[in-house]
């Protein structure tokens, strides 16, 4: 940790090819081709990897590009990231851009100025993007979504991309939902609050409190919906 | 804890922001963590806030942000102290404190040869600075919450205590209170000057910042 206080420090490149292993470190750009394993903390400019990669400690990438599944066993710290494939992590993801397509779960919050996922997530802890784009291939769970800008809804492949339809249910289940401008399609969830809420078919909500509009689908289920006025 | 509470929805109402900014400003760590409590209400989950707190936190976000990024107020608000370090030189040159308070505190710890000051020592002579400026307390006594800061700021007490002065029948006692918490005490002891650090280190922040830019 010491190296972080030091400017000068040189970063050097790291390439692994194979199966492979290394205890991480401070790299300048880190390459994987294959199955590569950090046995420890990677800290790094640009991390790229068509392949595995799991790293057992925090992984910090201004750049992060991976076809295949990356697992980080901390936190995972990145600006911009996009991921084809899977994604774990045990601890806390931080990100500006975060771009994924397949699965992503963490242990921890997700916090991010851009969190656009086709596919599927499952957060424990608290999902908070400036704005969140969720187009589900399947079934999602998160326990709260907050921020601006949010968006679920199913993805709709099309016909070029058939085995993307393994057929379980394109569905979102949360506890809370709350941000500016909400835009659901078949999201269950306890409680929806926000400024202009639309409720899209395929939805069940217990209770939605709404400042300035409210659309609700026929095909949707809102237990309680009440306006919430500014005094 | 018997803090006043304001519900999140009480607080929109009430400062006119969005769910957006607040989440916006808990993401860039603007608002900390703890000061989101959640309970469990009829309704569903509820999350409440320290009023006061979080009432003065966004009032100086919002007076703040347009002449600050809000990664720059994030290190203004976040209890971080960071590695600066600043010589004896450069505190007087930028007026951080006066000379007075700088020369009592070098007494106090009788460093000889120390040329650099760390950001906690600063915020010390800081907080001397500010009660020896109000008048509050006398030279002797600055030599007393020196000596009271020095062993047990901020290793024994956090970072967000309160330094309250208090005198009975004429003797001055400083208490260092963790949380800043209220404290009772018999009637004839008087609280003479009380402080925050975690606002002194905002504001010291702000000062050391401000000369930056």
């Amino acid at each position: 940790m010491n190296q972080q206080n030091n400017p000068n420090m040189t970063r050097h490149n790291l390439r692994l090819v194979g199966e492979s292993s290394s205890n991480g470190g401070f790299f300048d750009e880190v390459r994987v081709t294959g199955d590569a394993e950090f046995n420890g903390d990677v800290d790094c400019q640009s991390f790229k990897c068509t392949g595995n990669s799991a790293v057992d400690g925090s992984l910090s990438a201004d750049l992060l590009k991976i076809t295949g599944n990356l697992g980080v066993e901390g936190n995972l710290n990145v600006g911009n990231m996009h991921l084809t494939g899977e994604l774990k992590v045990n601890g806390h993801i931080t990100g500006g851009k975060v771009q994924l397509f397949g699965e992503c779960a963490a242990n921890g919050e997700i916090r991010a100025e851009q969190f656009l996922i086709k596919g599927v997530v499952q957060a424990e802890g608290m999902l908070n993007a400036e704005q969140v784009e969720i187009r589900m291939l399947g079934s999602s769970r998160t326990r709260e979504i907050v921020g601006t800008h949010i968006e679920v809804k199913p993805y709709e492949p099309g016909k070029w991309m058939p085995w993307l339809w393994h057929g379980s249910k394109k569905e979102l289940e949360a506890s809370i939902i709350e941000g500016d401008v909400i835009r659901l399609r078949n999201v269950t969830a306890d409680v929806v609050r926000g400024g202009d809420v639309e409720i899209g078919p395929g939805c069940r909500i217990r209770l939605v409190e709404y400042s300035e509009a409210l659309r609700q689908d026929e095909q949707s289920e809102v237990g309680q919906s009440v306006k919430r006025t500014v005094e | 804890m018997n803090e006043d509470l304001i519900s999140k929805k009480e607080l929109l109402d009430m400062t006119g922001i969005s769910y957006g900014q607040l989440y916006r400003w808990k993401r860039k760590n603007l608002i900390p963590e703890q000061w989101f409590i959640r309970k469990s209400s009829f309704t569903g989950q509820e999350t409440f806030f320290p009023r006061d707190k979080m009432l003065q936190r966004i009032d100086r976000i919002l007076n703040m942000k347009d002449d600050l990024s809000l990664d720059a107020l994030a290190d203004v608000f976040s209890p971080n102290t960071g590695e600066l370090s600043l010589s004896v030189g450069e505190i007087l040159e930028r007026n951080i404190v006066s000379s007075t308070s700088l020369n009592l505190y070098i007494e106090t710890i009788g460093i000889t040869e120390q040329p650099q000051f760390s950001f906690e020592q600063i915020l010390i002579i800081y907080v001397l600075d500010k009660l020896l400026r109000s008048g509050d307390i006398s030279l002797e006594e600055g030599r007393l919450l020196v000596r009271t800061l020095e062993s047990y700021f901020p290793e024994q007490t956090g970072r967000e205590v309160g330094v309250r002065l208090t005198r009975k029948m004429g003797v001055g006692a400083f208490l260092l209170v963790p949380g800043d918490v209220d404290i009772f005490m018999d009637s004839e002891v008087r609280t003479v000057t009380r402080l925050a650090m975690a606002q002194c280190t905002e504001e010291l922040k702000l000062l050391i910042g401000g000369g930056d830019a």
